[in-house]
């Protein structure tokens, strides 16, 4: 495009150029002082602030708050049998945050996404709903529940008085018919899967009397209440046709009429623009009540920005354009801190601890081959090291997870050992076994194993002459788990383990976890539910799991140990106390430490962070870290 | 010019249903699919992975009639076969719970089936089977349901398309009306101050990439406080707000991503404007005006730039090719509202009817695009004939 006619830019308006360019460098890097800064490239010798762990305690009720005038008013008086919270708050006001993904539907029949399952719960209820500051299960449309003696029946005594926000009152019908539709083998869906015994049968659903709603399992379900709390309550008035002639899945759609959500949620839909907004107001009928006696919720309307772009989420945040973020990413933490520096009376910075998601590598001990080639999936002299136990511990001790987090997450983190690391309150096993960072005691597992080092390159040949060197799979677009792989690989260089670090297509390490299994070495990471019960990991730990990365999807047990844990985790299904299932959850802690086919490496630190103008703010690790009680949450000055 | 017309609106079904195949087997032959995702979840379960694999039609649930007329075969050591009763192993009747792993995945001939811990047999779709139903579908103008959002893709694509195409009209706007003036002022006299900083400007613009541009200008935005930070409207009060606020309030957000995808499309067509009026200027019919008497506006703009514009307007005809996908990364990074966010989400996450009639859309685009140059080449420059 730069034609012929160009003259060389010498001089005087070469001055000009110059002075241009300068400008221009300038403006530049002065406006992105802190956007190039590398947190990595701090002084080596720099000294970390240990911060004292942040609690965040259950907020108090202050007969003192004003109470406000609530636009749009309640309508009629709040029912006798309301859901009392201790809590006091000030009527009115928007409070504005940020969703990252979209929205698919709002058909709770249905749930798809994590963003249109988060928007469902201020809609609809469910019988139980779980608390993320206490970790349990707690009443909601139910007012209290109770289990038979053979633990099979369940008994949900329903809140009397209850109304849908179109008015009408909520009938044990309605509880009924949302539990049939839930079952109705036309509309399959995780929810109802998740109701399925080992059998596949469902629970039996019954009424008695006019308030109890009755669950018989055929075998003790030690998740029922879990399963239970997914059940949204749906209008048998608005939806008894489309359920019956199998096409409630159409309806409840994002392009629905707001009218057609009707729910018991704290806000009623307003309108949702796609990729820009979702607007709540309050449910005029919402059955719970503060410590005044003053309804529930404070807020008069939600906007949800759906905003994809992470920088762009922290930025609206940063300008004061919301009054949260969640899930502030470790790179952004220190941004978020200089902003609660300058801005002490203004925004709180959450520091969670550590999340209870995890990156692990995993050790490919799969013994079959290739149907058609009839190759072995594992290298035969690969097999010999990898099925080795002591071997695998001896790798355990040479990885520096201190070091991971120090370099892959910049110190917010923390080396875990176990699939429940320490931020797991209820799971975290003592019994777990830890490998702690040892070069010395990895070599002399190694050198008596008689896998000695070749003097002439320091690598290790094992006891058939050949040299130690295997391979290992991240996916490519994680940068954390791809630097955690350039250091796992430094680190075993040091005990004389070749270590070759691909990093690849995502899809494509699925499939060679699932089909091809034709892999060595793989670091991934798992993300964790809400509850975080073991039971979500059932696929993982059980032998016949389809994430059972190491030897997925087993006929029967191959080893003694796997044996073990399948019969512990039918134990656990079958027991609702928890001290027991605890028991037994540690025992297979222990197991899957001592034989570490899958070694736990490290956790990221959780962020949130929230304007000082909202009350009631009860953070926590689980998802969603500070809206979870959003029927709580209050302005205070309007939010200012 | 009619069977000009005509003669290339045919070769359109073609030319889409080459670009259709080839969109299609390059995202089924890369690794994974939409639901590969999900796979890892550790609380998802195969029935539920399954089912929504074949709602999506990448596998069918395949009925017990079918089953029971697939010959025996051997997997995981075995002999199976269905029967209306249920599955033998080695002659044996068994229940499905009790070989779910053993038959997780089979294979009877070519064909791979799966099943689920509830028995639920389900069988791949190929490629090409695959392929072949996206076309009967399109046929009918049944562009198929988006895997993410379960709802027609034109519907998906509809809601969005005018946001995007108020961006890109803007952008071009900024662009063009830029672009000439500009080009003629650094031509008038080539080598001076005007020439030298037209030049800057558009070496800037054609260097710096538009995602780093649109960063800058966020950052801008949010140290300075005089723009939005992104969105197309202030989503909290937009609603509360007069006709003329509204109006306002839009330009207000629509002028930095404007500005950004403005720039980096007006420098080449400066430079391009620039270059033509050059040489329009040492012809010798210039000479021969100027010599005449005429005034310089006159010679400029009726002798000169009338010349000058041909390849212009060839360029024009494509920048119409872009109004949809030009802004796409601009828009991902300043939260617009637009086409770019579906369909990159698409992209990445395998969404096969989105990405498909997206392409198709932007594909259509590209032919108008390119017809309306040649007939607007033809309109303004005598010398051109369409045959």
């Amino acid at each position: 495009m730069h034609s012929r006619s160009c003259p060389t830019d010498r001089g005087h308006s070469g001055r000009w150029t110059v002075a241009f360019l300068a400008t221009l460098a300038v403006a530049c890097l002065a406006a992105t002082p802190w956007a190039l800064a590398d947190p990595q490239d701090k002084k080596p010798g720099k000294r970390r602030i240990v911060r004292k762990k942040q609690t965040f305690p259950e907020p108090k009720p202050d007969l003192t708050v004003p109470i406000g005038t609530p636009s749009p008013a309640f309508v009629g008086e709040a029912p006798a049998s309301a859901m009392k919270l201790e809590r006091t708050g000030t009527y009115g006001g928007t409070l504005v945050y940020a969703e990252q993904g979209e929205v698919d539907t709002f058909n709770p029949v249905e749930p798809k996404g994590a963003t249109s399952q988060e928007l469902r719960r201020l809609m609809f209820s469910s019988l139980v709903g779980y608390s993320n500051a206490s970790w349990k299960w707690e009443p909601q449309l139910a007012e209290s529940w109770s289990v038979s003696d053979d633990k099979k029946t369940w008994r949900f005594k329903i809140r009397q008085g209850v109304r849908w926000n179109d008015g009408q009152p909520l009938t044990i019908a309605d509880v009924e018919f949302s539990f049939k539709t839930c079952f109705d083998d036309r509309y399959k869906s995780s929810i109802q899967d998740g109701f399925r015994d080992e059998k596949g049968r469902l629970p039996m659903v019954a009424v008695e009397g006019d308030d109890t709603l009755v669950l018989t399992t055929h075998d003790i379900d030690s998740q029922l209440l879990t399963h239970a709390g997914q059940v949204m309550i749906i209008p048998k008035h608005k939806w008894a046709e489309q359920s019956a002639d199998g096409t409630i899945l159409q309806e409840m759609t994002n392009a629905c009429d707001p009218g057609d959500l009707v729910g018991t949620g704290p806000f009623i839909f307003q309108e949702y623009i796609p990729a820009q907004k979702a607007v709540f107001t309050r449910n005029p009928y919402y059955w719970k009540i503060d410590a005044r006696g003053q309804r529930l919720p404070y807020l008069d309307r939600v906007v949800i920005v759906l905003v994809k772009d992470q920088n762009l989420r922290w930025q609206k945040f940063e300008a004061g354009e919301h009054h949260v973020v969640m899930d502030i990413p470790g790179d952004h933490y220190r941004e978020a801190q200089a902003l609660e520096k300058n801005n002490r009376d203004k925004y709180q910075l959450h520091r969670l601890g550590v999340n209870l998601n995890t990156y692990w590598i995993c050790w490919n001990l799969h013994p079959g081959s290739n149907k058609d080639s009839g190759k072995p999936y594992v290298d035969p002299k690969k097999r010999y090291w990898f099925n080795n136990k002591k071997f695998r511990h001896a790798i355990n001790h040479a990885i520096d997870r201190q070091g991971l987090v120090k370099s892959a997450m910049q110190g917010r983190g923390k080396a875990i050992w176990g699939a429940y690391n320490v931020g797991n309150k209820l799971w975290h096993s003592k019994t777990t076994k830890k490998y702690p960072y040892d070069l010395a005691k990895a070599n002399a597992i190694l050198d008596e194993l008689g896998w000695r080092k070749n003097p002439d390159d320091d690598y290790r040949t094992d006891d058939q002459g050949n040299m130690i060197e295997f391979s290992l799979n991240t996916n490519v677009d994680n940068p954390i788990r791809q630097q955690m792989g350039g250091l796992i690989k430094e680190d075993l260089r040091k005990i004389g383990v070749k270590v070759n670090f691909q990093p690849e297509n995502f899809n494509l390490l699925v499939d060679k976890l699932q089909d091809s299994h034709e892999w060595d070495v793989i670091l991934l990471g798992w993300g964790a539910g809400v509850p975080p019960d073991p039971a979500n990991a059932k696929n993982i730990v059980l032998s016949r799991g389809r994430l059972h990365a190491w030897h997925p999807q087993q006929v029967t047990p191959a080893t003694e140990w796997e044996a073990e844990v399948d019969s512990l985790v039918a134990k656990m299904d079958r027991e609702l106390e928890y001290k027991k299932r605890k028991e037994h959850q540690d025992r297979i802690a222990e197991l899957m430490t001592e034989e570490c086919p899958i070694m736990y490496l490290c956790s990221p630190n959780a962020y949130s962070m929230a304007k000082k103008s909202v009350g009631n703010v009860w953070p926590s690790v689980l998802r969603p870290q500070v809206t979870w009680n959003i029927d709580q949450l209050y302005l205070i000055d309007g939010g200012r | 010019m009619w069977t000009f017309i005509i003669r290339r609106l045919l070769t359109v079904p073609l030319l889409l249903i080459g670009v259709a195949l080839i969109t299609f087997l390059l995202q089924r032959w890369a690794p994974g699919d939409f639901f590969t995702q999900m796979e890892m979840d550790p609380s998802k379960t195969t029935a539920d992975l399954l089912r929504m694999k074949a709602d999506a039609g990448l596998m069918k649930r395949v009925s017990t009639d079918t089953l029971v007329e697939l010959s025996s075969f051997r997997t995981a050591g075995s002999s199976f076969s269905f029967t209306e009763q249920g599955i033998l192993r080695d002659g044996q009747p068994v229940a499905s719970t009790d070989v779910r792993t053993e038959l997780r995945k089979f294979t009877v001939g070519l064909r791979l089936f799966e099943m689920d811990e509830q028995g639920a047999v389900y069988r791949e779709i190929s490629s090409l089977e695959g392929f072949g139903r996206w076309c009967l579908g399109a046929l009918r103008g049944n562009f198929g349901l988006s895997f993410q959002h379960r709802r027609p893709v034109f519907e998906l694509i509809m809601e969005r398309l005018w946001n995007t195409l108020k961006l890109s009209l803007a952008a071009l706007v900024i662009a063009w009306g830029l672009a000439v003036p500009l080009g003629v002022l650094a031509a008038v006299k080539p080598g001076s101050l005007p020439d030298h900083l037209c030049g800057l400007i558009a070496f800037f613009g054609l260097s710096i990439p538009s995602v780093f541009f649109a960063l800058l200008m966020v950052l801008f935005a949010s140290l300075t406080g005089w723009f939005p930070i992104g969105d197309m409207v202030d989503v909290v009060n937009y609603d509360s707000m007069s006709l003329w606020e509204k109006v306002k309030n839009q330009v207000h957000h629509l002028f930095l991503p404007a500005i950004v995808i403005g720039t980096g499309t007006m420098a080449g067509y400066m430079r391009q404007t620039r270059g033509n009026m050059v040489e329009a200027l040492t012809q010798d019919y210039v000479r021969t005006a100027r010599a005449k008497g005429l005034s310089p506006n006159k010679v400029l703009f009726k002798h000169a730039l009338r010349n000058a514009i041909n390849p212009l307007i060839t360029l024009f005809g494509y920048s119409l090719a872009y109004l949809l996908t030009g802004s796409f990364l601009v828009e991902v990074v300043m939260n617009w509202p637009g086409m770019a966010r579906l369909v990159v989400d698409a992209i990445f996450a395998k969404d096969e009817p989105i990405v498909m009639a997206a392409v198709m859309v932007g594909s259509l685009l590209l032919v108008l695009g390119n017809l309306v140059a040649d007939l607007l080449l033809a309109l303004t420059d005598p010398r051109v004939r369409l045959s």
